[in-house]
């Protein structure tokens, strides 16, 4: 593979998303964990319908948003004086979108499954209610919050629908991996469609092992 | 016995009310911070962004003779230049939406028009530098005698999708004049753009396809007669950015006479009459 610099921002992309996803994803599936309301599950459906639909539907839906067309894209241009999307921020963007329905509904679940005995047992130890998620409820449901963010990790890495729409194909700039392989059929280039598949192949692959890895560890 | 003794202590705790609105109020106040690290991130990612290369927009069918003009243009005002290519009225699409391209060329002239109308262009005329002609490819199945035999005998026929994509609207026009369109239609398959109809031919998925010329010119087609469909008029126009001139020396460039022997030489008609801007 010659040119690697939609690997170089593919990778950019997914680790940026993949953590604010996290970050993000974590501290919403936790909210939502704890809330009584009814509004829990309400709040949990609009987060996790990018699971549902179609990439080139949740692509139109944040074209729409963040084009220059859009409200959040003017304002944008206002601040910057540049366009979102067909930008790297743009590919940033849709991918952490398409990362936290993932990270939020399986960290929500682990978290929820956690014994409450546990927490308040740490509440009777005096730990302040931060302590005690991050300490305990946090660290109980680690596995699951791991296998959520390597849920949202991969989807970040492999998108494909949202990205093309949001942030177009711009060698260089926007072109993730998974565009340029993409392109590389349509320009004829087996060679780099192969390599390029290959590559991509081997860093899901490589997470996922490092993450069931970090699971295994955990649980010991 | 533990159990309730630890309900009673969770009730004790404070109003849940109270609780719930202190939460969410934590809940908002680290959303905002995640979004403001989106747009710290973006921010970063924007400087990175403005890397120095000239972003050309450009028709699918200019894939293989763009390919070429790339290292001619290296060492003249323009610099370095990277090509988005896609189908015309994708690549218009985008632009309409903010895409931070810097020069539009396009194998239908009316698409330039839309663009320069909604204000997005530092020009207010196209500049149409060639014309595009069709070719008939075949898979190797079926003989390339003449476009009436191979659509006939062709199982299924790639063109480029009408509905963005000028080539496609120019096939379609042509098997309608030669009166095929109705016994064909239902074995038309749409590709995403020209140079991906190509591809479905070449990989042999396809028995025929009807393409631009300028991307088959080495392998054995048919040229179709101009005559049957609306001139395929390239044009190109000079998007508004912060590389406006050398955006226009790009331009240029594509009417001077090494451009126009290099397109030529992929099957496009440069002798267009001065037309557009000047």
């Amino acid at each position: 593979m010659t040119d690697l610099s939609p690997l170089l921002v593919s990778l950019r992309v997914t680790i940026v998303a993949t953590l604010v996803a996290s970050a993000a994803g974590i501290t919403v599936a936790y909210a939502l964990a704890k809330m009584r309301s009814r509004w829990a599950s309400v709040i949990e459906a609009i987060i996790t319908v990018p699971i549902v639909l179609p990439p080139t539907v949740l692509g139109y839906y944040l074209l729409t948003l963040l084009g220059s067309r859009g409200p959040i894209g003017r304002a944008w241009e206002g601040l910057f004086g540049s366009p979102i999307v067909f930008t790297v921020t743009g590919a940033t963007i849709a991918a952490t979108v398409s990362a936290l329905p993932f990270v939020v509904r399986t960290s929500r679940a682990a978290i929820r499954q956690v014994d409450p005995r546990l927490e308040e047992a740490a509440r009777i130890c005096g730990l302040p209610e931060r302590e005690v998620a991050i300490r305990v409820t946090l660290r109980v449901a680690s596995r699951g919050i791991l296998a959520g963010v390597a849920l949202g990790f991969a989807r970040a890495l492999g998108d494909f629908g949202v990205t093309v729409m949001v942030a177009g194909n711009v060698p260089g700039r926007s072109q993730t991996l998974p565009v340029a392989v993409y392109d590389a059929v349509q320009a004829g280039d087996d060679t780099y469609a192969r390599n390029g598949s290959l590559v991509l192949a081997a860093i899901a692959l490589v997470v996922l092992l490092l993450l069931a890895q970090l699971q295994v560890r955990r649980s010991r | 016995m533990v159990e309730h003794h630890l309900a009673k202590v969770r009730v004790a705790g404070s109003n849940p009310v109270v609780r719930s609105i202190v939460k969410a109020g934590r809940l908002g106040v680290r959303l905002l911070l995640a979004g403001a690290s989106i747009l710290v991130v973006g921010g970063c990612a924007r400087s990175a962004d403005s890397s120095d290369a000239l972003v050309v927009a450009a028709a699918s069918d200019l894939r293989d003779a763009f390919g070429e003009l790339a290292g001619e243009l290296g060492t003249t005002d323009v610099g370095e230049v990277t090509f988005v290519f896609g189908s015309s009225g994708m690549l218009r699409e985008q632009i309409l939406n903010g895409a931070p391209y810097d020069v539009y060329v396009s194998a239908n002239v009316g698409f330039v028009d839309e663009v320069i109308a909604a204000g997005m262009s530092v020009s207010a005329q196209p500049t149409i530098y060639a014309i595009g002609s069709l070719a008939v490819v075949t898979s190797g199945e079926v003989e390339l005698t003449s476009i009436a035999a191979v659509v006939t005998d062709a199982r299924r026929i790639v063109i480029a999708q009408p509905k963005h994509a000028p080539y496609g609207v120019a096939a379609r026009e042509a098997l309608q004049t030669l009166g095929l369109w109705d016994t064909v239609e239902s074995r038309i398959v749409y590709a995403d753009n020209v140079a991906d109809a190509v591809r479905i031919v070449q990989s042999g998925e396809v028995d025929a396809g009807i393409v631009a010329r300028s991307l088959v010119i080495n392998d054995p087609h048919l040229v179709v007669d101009s005559s049957l469909h609306e001139p395929l008029r390239q044009a190109a126009v000079v998007l508004r950015g912060p590389r406006e001139s050398r955006a226009r020396a790009f331009v240029d460039a594509l009417r001077t006479d090494t451009v126009r022997a290099l397109m030529v030489r992929y099957g496009f008609d440069t002798d267009v009459a001065a037309s557009g801007e000047e």
